[in-house]
């Protein structure tokens, strides 16, 4: 291939007469040179292209009727039942008289809600990064909280921590009391955190159906410390039926100057259970 | 010398195709190492049916129910089970979940029932308790089976069954944290030979939200207002029970209004606010205990009647309040001072 495409350049250059010669060669030298360039794009494009792996999750499932889908499918799927008694959704009293042979009576769901769409809770990231800490520079990151209440009548979340945020060398950055004086925060009691010399680590909650100490942007509280047996703490709360009911979580860490270096780490744990 | 030159030249071409596509190569393979390194999102969802499970069982006896659990997330869960008793906590229907030994029950010698041996999962790949993986899609039956021990007392047993996310997963690069999510799902237990336990309810308040004062034993209330039932109801019996009912507000023109109380459980010992229904086809849903009103006027009884579990009126409780169109005089009362006032400015000037 080389040779021939050296050839045509050369009988291209040097004007034999053989004209036919001269031009089939040049045609087979252009057809060749075409070919490479195709090649060339090809191997361009690929390189370009072929190294993107990302792969992605079925999403499919985010239809407006899978919620429905799958509960349909509870109630017809012959769920686990006695010889005398078949469970599923029962919406009402069971009949007089069955306890005495069954020895039981049960109901599933709300016996108000004629719905049996899943009681479902999201956290938009499961991981929290403030990457480098820099002293007396705050850092934030966030994360959303979603919560579907389908079929329950209401429901509550709860946040803690296992303990503060501490390093693999045993230092921690304590959990902030905000400004501190009149404006301590808790882990009840939300309060502002302004201060650039204000340290430790804490949380904002902005959005539905959180707590009203967080009065704005700049109320924080204290993550409860399971550690020193603190309770975990509500940060949302509901009554009423709903879909897709959103909290931003904003959470917040400030180090002194004073603070060892290391790379520090808690697990903040969130409970989301329905109301009875 | 020319063939040389163009040789030269068509090597010296290809050998810039080379480092141009080695160039690319090495740009697109920094982008993708720079790209999985990103701290991308990893959103954690679940989602567990039935919410609540209300069994009344006798001892000895057990039973089975089927929980649902979907990871509708787009990333692979690994979870844990595990039962929890919890105590009501507030008066909204909440949950205060006591990991570890609850104190009473210790001290009550309740904890020596093992209740936590109650519980086991009836599938054949998976233990309560037990560590599983749930991929991003994908559902998990769960067979639950409560079995009640021969030596159980009568009475309330009240638990949250929960899955949790195992942290470890996902370690932030940086100084953070770990997200650990737990979703969870109760279950009331009343064990009871009978199964006819004793319900026993309280009226703990029937009053009115927007009550503007009292006078003697009659509230009075502002005409324009909607007057608004404030009904917190105390079981005191020995298993928890639904409060069927109503309020009815009759006045003085025959008038009559009916709110349907909203059957939410009580547990025992504790103290509840009862929310209305508001009818919202298929379903009913909760809704303050309000009366769409516009003007009231004259005196009005509001009679709260329930029954636990039944619609009766073995518990009642009646308040008697005044609508009034006080906001209007007092406006009325402010217009005609100024009017007196500036007459009075006038006919000094005069």
């Amino acid at each position: 291939m080389k040779n021939n495409f050296q050839f045509s350049r050369t009988n291209f250059q040097s004007r034999t007469n053989n004209q036919f010669t001269k031009i089939e060669n040049w045609k087979i030298g252009n057809s060749l040179k075409i070919e490479n360039w195709k090649l060339k794009i090809l191997i361009v494009g690929i390189l370009l292209f072929g190294f993107n792996h990302e792969i992605k999750a079925q999403s499919s499932i985010r239809s407006q009727n899978y919620k429905i889908d799958w509960p349909n499918a509870n109630m017809g799927a012959g769920l686990p039942s006695s010889a005398n008694y078949q469970m599923g959704v029962t919406m009402g009293q069971t009949a007089p008289g069955l306890y005495s042979s069954t020895g039981y009576k049960i109901r599933a769901g709300f016996q108000y809600i004629h719905s049996i769409i899943p009681f479902s809770f999201s956290i938009s990231d499961i991981s929290i990064d403030f990457g480098s800490l820099t002293p007396g520079v705050p850092t934030t990151q966030t994360n959303t909280l979603t919560v579907s209440v389908g079929g329950a009548g209401g429901y509550v979340v709860k946040a803690s921590e296992n303990n503060p945020l501490k390093s693999t060398a045993g230092a921690t950055i304590p959990d902030t009391p905000c400004d501190g004086g009149a404006n301590t925060c808790t882990e009840t009691t939300a309060k502002p955190w302004t201060s650039n010399s204000a340290y430790g680590f804490g949380f904002n909650m902005s959005g539905t159906d959180i707590p009203a100490d967080f009065v704005s942007s700049t109320y924080f509280r204290q993550f409860a410390d399971r550690s020193v047996g603190e309770q975990p703490q509500t940060i949302m709360t509901g009554t009423n039926v709903g879909r897709n009911k959103q909290a931003t979580v904003t959470y917040k860490v400030n180090i002194s100057s004073l603070q060892p270096a290391g790379r520090y780490e808690n697990i903040l744990s969130f409970l989301a259970i329905p109301t009875y | 010398m020319k063939i040389q030159n163009s040789k030269f030249k068509i090597q010296n071409y290809n050998l810039k195709f080379k480092i141009f596509a080695f160039c690319v190569f090495i740009l697109r393979f920094a982008f993708c190492i720079l790209h999985l390194s990103e701290a991308k999102a990893q959103e954690l969802s679940l989602s567990i049916w039935p919410p609540l499970l209300e069994v009344t069982i006798q001892p000895g006896k057990s039973i089975t129910q089927v929980y649902k659990l979907k990871n509708t997330g787009e990333t692979d869960l690994a979870l844990t089970s595990k039962i929890v008793p919890f105590k009501p906590e507030g008066e909204k229907g909440d949950v205060n979940l006591e990991f570890g030994i609850p104190k009473e029950s210790r001290e009550a010698g309740i904890w020596n029932l093992e209740f936590s041996s109650w519980f086991s999962f009836q599938n054949a790949n998976l233990a309560l308790g037990e560590k599983f993986l749930l991929p991003a899609g994908q559902e998990q039956e769960v067979v639950l089976k409560i079995k009640i021990p021969q030596r159980a007392p009568d009475g309330d047993y009240y638990f949250s069954l929960l899955f949790e996310t195992l942290p470890g997963v996902f370690l932030p690069a940086g100084s953070g944290g770990q997200i650990e999510a737990k979703i969870g799902s109760n279950i009331l237990l009343t064990v009871s030979q009978t199964g006819e336990p004793l319900k026993q309810a309280a009226v703990e308040e029937f009053s009115l939200h927007n009550s503007l004062f009292m006078i003697h034993d009659s509230i009075i209330i502002d005409s324009f207002s909607q007057p608004k039932f404030v009904v917190r109801l105390k079981n005191t019996g020995q298993v928890f029970f639904k409060p069927l009912g109503s309020i009815t507000t009759s006045g003085w023109f025959n008038q009559r209004w009916v709110l349907d109380l909203l059957p939410e459980n009580i547990l025992t010992n504790s103290i509840r606010q009862i929310q209305c229904q508001q009818a919202a086809p298929p379903q009913i849903l909760p809704s303050p205990c309000e009366l769409r009103t516009k003007f009231l006027l004259g005196k009005y009884t509001a009679k709260l009647e329930f029954g636990t579990d039944e619609a009766s009126g073995k518990y009642q409780a009646q308040i008697v309040f005044w609508a009034l169109p006080l906001k209007l005089a007092a406006g009325v009362l402010v217009i005609l001072a100024l009017l007196l006032f500036i007459a009075s400015k006038i006919s000094f000037k005069k």
